[in-house]
């Protein structure tokens, strides 16, 4: 073979180089999986509205998870104590409230989250007071326990819910 | 040999120079005062027994009958109370579960009285108890113990309208029951008086004696504590009499502080009773009943290691015993012994759902006006 064919059976590199570098943008260049949908916003207050009425995004996702976090932790201890039967500690309505009240001041290390959202006391306040009734504060039975864990737990939900949304997914 | 003349002359400077040197003697070393010789420390202590202090005024308690009127018997007052028989009731598990929300994961443990202030004791035992025993019923929003001092200078100071009392120590149960219903409880904690803090939190037994003399609250406080107590009176007291009339009290409910001259020995035998045993002067609380042994439980004041023995149940206070129910009717037969009930005491506050999510400035808690 003479060594003109010889050069005319290797591809020149720089067409090979221009090859690797569309190769390499068509790959990135592909639009992201599409991820899940977000499930439906689950029954309960709209605290995504109150979380995103702050325009530091990233403060609210911390916030919505902290909140969500706090009243599960509530429902799950509140739960817990009814089983503790005759050695229950939180029997009345006072001790609960005591209860939710000491926990947000030592979660938050006593920040406030009134003070950045001014509409989640009263949005969180109606929806209690719709689903455990208003309280007098005292003795609480199973029944009264049970809208209790309930209602703090649907309040996790909505505030972790309202956390993925903001996060953007 | 000598003239008679002779000896007599020596026979009388004999005597001169005897009494001359007698005189010489104390003239130069007059008798002197003998150094006071201080009383050796008392290596001893007092024997538990030692702290009584019932002083019974016969008068005094008829007097504060006649005041209550047709409240004065128990089972006159409230006719509707009848022994459940075979029905044991344990009042002082009450008082286990409000301690627990006051001092979350201590132990109750009876007290121990520094001076013959047991009608103190007795009586803020029974309010006590009766408080615990609302708060578990949720009758009451919050529990707090009774400063035994408050009774007792109350007792000895405002309720039989002096200034002053003295400082012998005792008081009688009429008397700690008047001040309880026309004034109230002052509770172990601090209070911000006009001379400063008033802290109760722990008891004091000097504090106990000051209070004796001067009443509730002290020499310098002008009524001001009197005032606080009046805050959280109890309703009724009512004099109990008899076994049968004391278990109908404490299975409603109410203790029974208890004055008798009854001693007990320092042993419990296999059924928790103590055996009668010496004459004490003393206030306490009958607390418990039970009827496989028909018998009344009684919490004394003297701290939780002055008796010893076994328990029943396996639960019931370090320091009480159980008396059999004829004993309890001779103690009760001595008419200075009352059962509680009422207790002007804690009401709930309505909650606010909305306020736990921020902080708060005000004071969160309210107690009655």
């Amino acid at each position: 073979m003479t060594p003109r064919k010889k050069q005319q059976q290797k591809p020149p590199t720089a067409v090979l180089l221009v090859f690797a570098a569309l190769g390499i943008w068509f790959v990135f260049s592909q639009p992201p999986a599409p991820q899940p949908p977000l499930p439906d916003r689950p029954s309960g207050p709209d605290l995504y509205t109150v979380f995103s009425s702050v325009g530091n995004t990233t403060q609210a996702h911390a916030d919505a998870v902290a909140f969500g976090v706090l009243c599960e932790s509530l429902a799950a201890m509140i739960e817990y104590d009814g089983t503790r039967g005759e050695e229950a500690r939180l029997t009345t309505g006072i001790q609960l409230d005591d209860l939710r009240r000491w926990s947000r001041e030592y979660y938050m290390r006593g920040d406030s989250f009134g003070v950045r959202y001014p509409q989640l006391p009263e949005v969180v306040g109606g929806f209690l007071e719709a689903q455990i009734g208003e309280s007098s504060g005292g003795l609480v039975d199973d029944t009264m326990r049970a809208r209790w864990v309930n209602a703090h737990r649907a309040l996790a939900q909505q505030s972790l819910w309202a956390a993925n949304r903001l996060a953007g997914r | 040999m000598m003239s008679k003349r002779r000896k007599t002359e020596l026979g009388s400077l004999v005597i001169l120079l005897f009494i001359g040197l007698v005189v010489y003697r104390f003239m130069l070393f007059p008798a002197q005062p003998k150094a006071h010789v201080p009383l050796p420390p008392i290596t001893e202590p007092q024997p538990i027994e030692a702290f009584q202090g019932w002083v019974p005024d016969e008068e005094g308690t008829e007097r504060f009958l006649q005041e209550l009127g047709d409240r004065a018997q128990l089972l006159q007052a409230n006719p509707g109370l009848v022994v459940r028989d075979g029905e044991p009731v344990y009042l002082y598990r009450a008082l286990y579960r409000a301690y627990d929300t006051h001092r979350p994961g201590q132990k109750w443990i009876v007290g121990r009285q520094g001076i013959g202030d047991c009608v103190g004791w007795g009586f803020a035992h029974a309010a006590d108890i009766h408080l615990a025993v609302m708060f578990q019923l949720g009758d009451t929003a919050e529990w707090h113990p009774v400063a035994t001092e408050s009774i007792y200078g109350g007792s000895r100071v405002e309720a039989r309208g002096r200034t002053t009392a003295g400082y012998m120590d005792g008081s009688y149960g009429a008397a700690a029951a008047k001040w309880l219903i026309n004034w109230g409880a002052v509770f172990q904690q601090p209070y911000a008086s006009p001379n400063g803090i008033i802290d109760l939190t722990a008891y004091s037994a000097s504090r106990a004696k000051d209070w004796g003399n001067y009443g509730n609250g002290g020499r310098d406080d002008k009524g001001w504590l009197d005032t606080v107590a009046k805050k959280h009176p109890i309703k009724d007291v009512s004099q109990v009499r008899t076994f049968q009339e004391a278990a109908a009290a404490i299975q409603s409910g109410y203790p029974v502080a208890v004055c008798s001259n009854q001693g007990f020995s320092r042993t419990r035998d296999g059924q928790g009773f103590a055996r009668p045993s010496g004459s004490w002067a003393h206030c306490m609380a009958f607390i418990g009943v039970r009827f496989d042994r028909p018998g009344l439980l009684c919490l004394n004041s003297w701290g939780p290691k002055w008796i010893g023995g076994p328990k029943h149940p396996d639960d019931m206070p370090e320091g009480s015993f159980w008396v059999d129910a004829a004993v309890a009717t001779a103690m009760l037969g001595r008419g200075d012994s009352f059962a509680v009930s009422g207790y002007q005491g804690f009401p709930f506050r309505i909650i606010d759902h909305s306020k736990w999510v921020s902080v708060q400035e005000e004071q969160f808690y309210a107690l009655a006006p």
